[in-house]
């Protein structure tokens, strides 16, 4: 009776809650039976809140709502995971470093008052790599996340732990970030829906940064249904974000709804270059897709080169602005810390920070400074931000002639575990697809495509700013036709 | 990548590489870079501005809220202030 909570969409949750409020504790019990079952085989939290702490807390609440005699929020009861990067106040959040490893926010991010607002309790938080410093979980200062459709493999990252909660029926719904792909890889991998939002559109108050100027938190879940419902939840500016667009939220169910039900005819671009780079079995997967939504709307290739030149771009960008935002991790206010009577700052804060970093945090924030510095800074870090602006405006021209813009989220299958330990640049240039969005500020999705090899396989779009609902309804429209929703993978 | 950059770095970053790892990231930097000068090819961008922020914001801020609120909590503080040589002594914020 309970496995059917585990696979459950939010909103059918929501109308069970709604009919019979007591299923809450069924279904509570339900995913921390499963998180029992399957976590210590993929280690998708690195915090677990207590099964005993949510009756109570559900409980407790349920209490002041009826004797308040208000209406029970809209989610109540549903369970969320948080990627470990955003603050929540009163449970550690860690970033997957060391650093942080006992550090309790106290105060809550933006987007996690909005979903308490809502009912919305947190009952993990998800494994990342360290500082979202990474692609596949693995840097993590705790332990690497294990891909639910195959042990021995990534799931990707850096929100690897949100898409494996997910696919492994730990969660209901979830949270990443992503700055250079960090959501959308993670849901190609694990078979899970994700959306980069337009930036600006969610408050990065309470966000602990890494590139300030591509972060942005974004929904994960098993359709898009709930993809859209957790969205209008955590969307709209933020007075606290000074980057927060000047826009209230939207209802995107009802825009979703209104779009499936209008169903107009898009135009969307077969984007050539990334479809060339991408692994034989990928290519054809993500082709098969597309082509379902190709025999609706109307499918032109389009061409834009310099996707290499991009992944450059973006590793400049982020490693400067990475070395500027981890500045501040110095033992003194926050996180590790270590004895200082008698020293000077410069051992003090370079022994706290080499024992709290990892390898690959310590090399990104080394070369953020090195693109940063005198005679280097023209030639890397302001180049970057040209070919910034040039891309922009090439994308700008591209949107003039279609609606969407369709590839594969990553050109290859999820890595196995150790696979680019040897080769870095691998992983970096398995970005390809994904940094052009961030560096843009555009929104994007990644949507399941299918299996290749029985390896889950995404396909991604991206359109224009502010454009979120013309991607759920390409993403519904395609659920429908794949039926690749609300699949948990056994374990 | 010689090993004084690698040492200049550190200072600049204030962290330290062990030995095994300064090796390794010398060989990972030097490809690195090579991939970052990928971008010296494209001719066409010193026509671009750099475009710092997608929004293209300069430090916005919010208008100043006058409060009167402060006065009881100024004077408290001014009358127990602990004064040396002229100064405020603040009280220490790090906890041994």
């Amino acid at each position: 009776m309970s496995y059917r909570y585990i696979s459950m969409p939010v909103y059918r949750l929501i109308e069970e809650f709604s009919s019979d409020v007591n299923k809450i504790f069924e279904y509570i019990d339900a995913i921390y039976d499963r998180i029992e079952r399957v976590e210590n085989k993929i280690k998708a939290f690195i915090t677990i809140i207590p099964r005993e702490y949510m009756y109570n807390n559900v409980e407790a609440l349920l209490k002041k709502i009826k004797s308040s005699g208000s209406a029970i929020p809209k989610l109540f009861g549903v369970m969320i995971g948080v990627k470990d990067n955003i603050t929540t106040m009163g449970i550690r959040t860690t970033c997957g470093s060391k650093i942080l490893e006992n550090y309790i926010p106290p105060y809550d991010a933006t987007v996690i008052v909005k979903l308490k607002n809502v009912g919305v309790f947190i009952h993990g938080k998800t494994n990342m790599d360290e500082f979202a410093m990474g692609s596949t979980t693995e840097t993590s200062a705790f332990y690497p996340t294990r891909n639910p459709w195959d042990l021995n493999r990534s799931p990707g990252g850096s929100s690897g732990g949100s898409g494996a909660a997910l696919a492994a029926g730990e969660a209901s719904i979830a949270l990443g970030s992503d700055t250079g792909g960090s959501i959308r890889n993670p849901a190609a991998y694990t078979m899970v829906y994700g959306l980069k939002p337009t930036y600006g559109l969610v408050s990065r108050f309470g966000l602990i940064a890494y590139a300030s100027s591509m972060d942005q938190i974004g929904p994960m879940a098993r359709n898009t249904t709930d993809l859209a419902l957790l969205l209008s939840v955590i969307s709209g500016n933020d007075p606290k974000d000074s980057t927060s667009l000047p826009i209230e939220s939207i209802d995107y169910v009802k825009a979703l709804d209104d779009y499936m039900y209008k169903e107009p005819r898009l135009r969307i671009g077969i984007f050539k270059e990334l479809f060339e780079g991408s692994d034989d079995c990928v290519k054809k997967t993500v082709y098969n897709s597309v082509d379902k939504l190709c025999s609706y709307h109307d499918c032109i290739e389009i061409s834009m080169p310099y996707t290499k030149e991009a992944v450059a771009a973006y590793y400049i960008i982020a490693m400067a602005e990475a070395s500027s935002n981890l500045a501040r991790f110095d033992g003194i206010r926050y996180g590790l810390k270590t004895h200082i009577d008698g020293r000077n700052w410069v051992d003090v804060y370079t022994e706290v920070r080499t024992k709290g970093f990892g390898y690959e945090v310590k090399k990104r924030i080394a070369l953020g400074a090195y693109v940063l510095s005198m005679g280097y800074r023209d030639m890397y870090y302001i180049r970057a931000l040209r070919f910034r602006r040039m891309l922009r405006e090439k994308l700008g021209d591209v949107f003039n002639n279609v609606d969407a813009v369709a590839s594969p989220t990553m050109p290859i299958p999820p890595p196995r575990l150790g696979e680019f330990f040897e080769d870095p640049l691998k992983i970096y240039l398995a970005d390809i697809s994904t940094v052009i969005a961030n560096l843009s500020g555009y929104p994007a999705i990644s949507i399941p495509a299918g299996f290749c090899n029985n390896l889950p396989v995404g396909l991604q779009l991206m359109s224009k700013p502010l454009s979120e609902s013309i991607l759920l309804y390409l993403s519904a429209q395609l659920e429908d036709r794949t039926k690749l929703r609300d699949i948990i993978a056994e374990v | 990548m010689s090993e004084d950059i690698i040492t200049y770095l550190e200072k600049l970053v204030l962290v330290k590489f062990n030995e095994n790892e300064k090796e390794r990231i010398r060989v990972e930097i030097n490809r690195i870079v090579d991939l970052f000068n990928v971008l010296k090819n494209v001719k066409e961008l010193d026509i671009y501005e750099p475009l710092f922020h997608v929004h293209e914001i300069s430090s916005p801020l919010r208008d100043d809220e006058v409060l009167d609120k402060l006065d009881e909590e100024y004077k408290m503080l001014k009358e127990n202030a602990v004064l040396v040589q002229g100064y405020v002594k603040a009280p220490k914020t790090v906890v041994e």
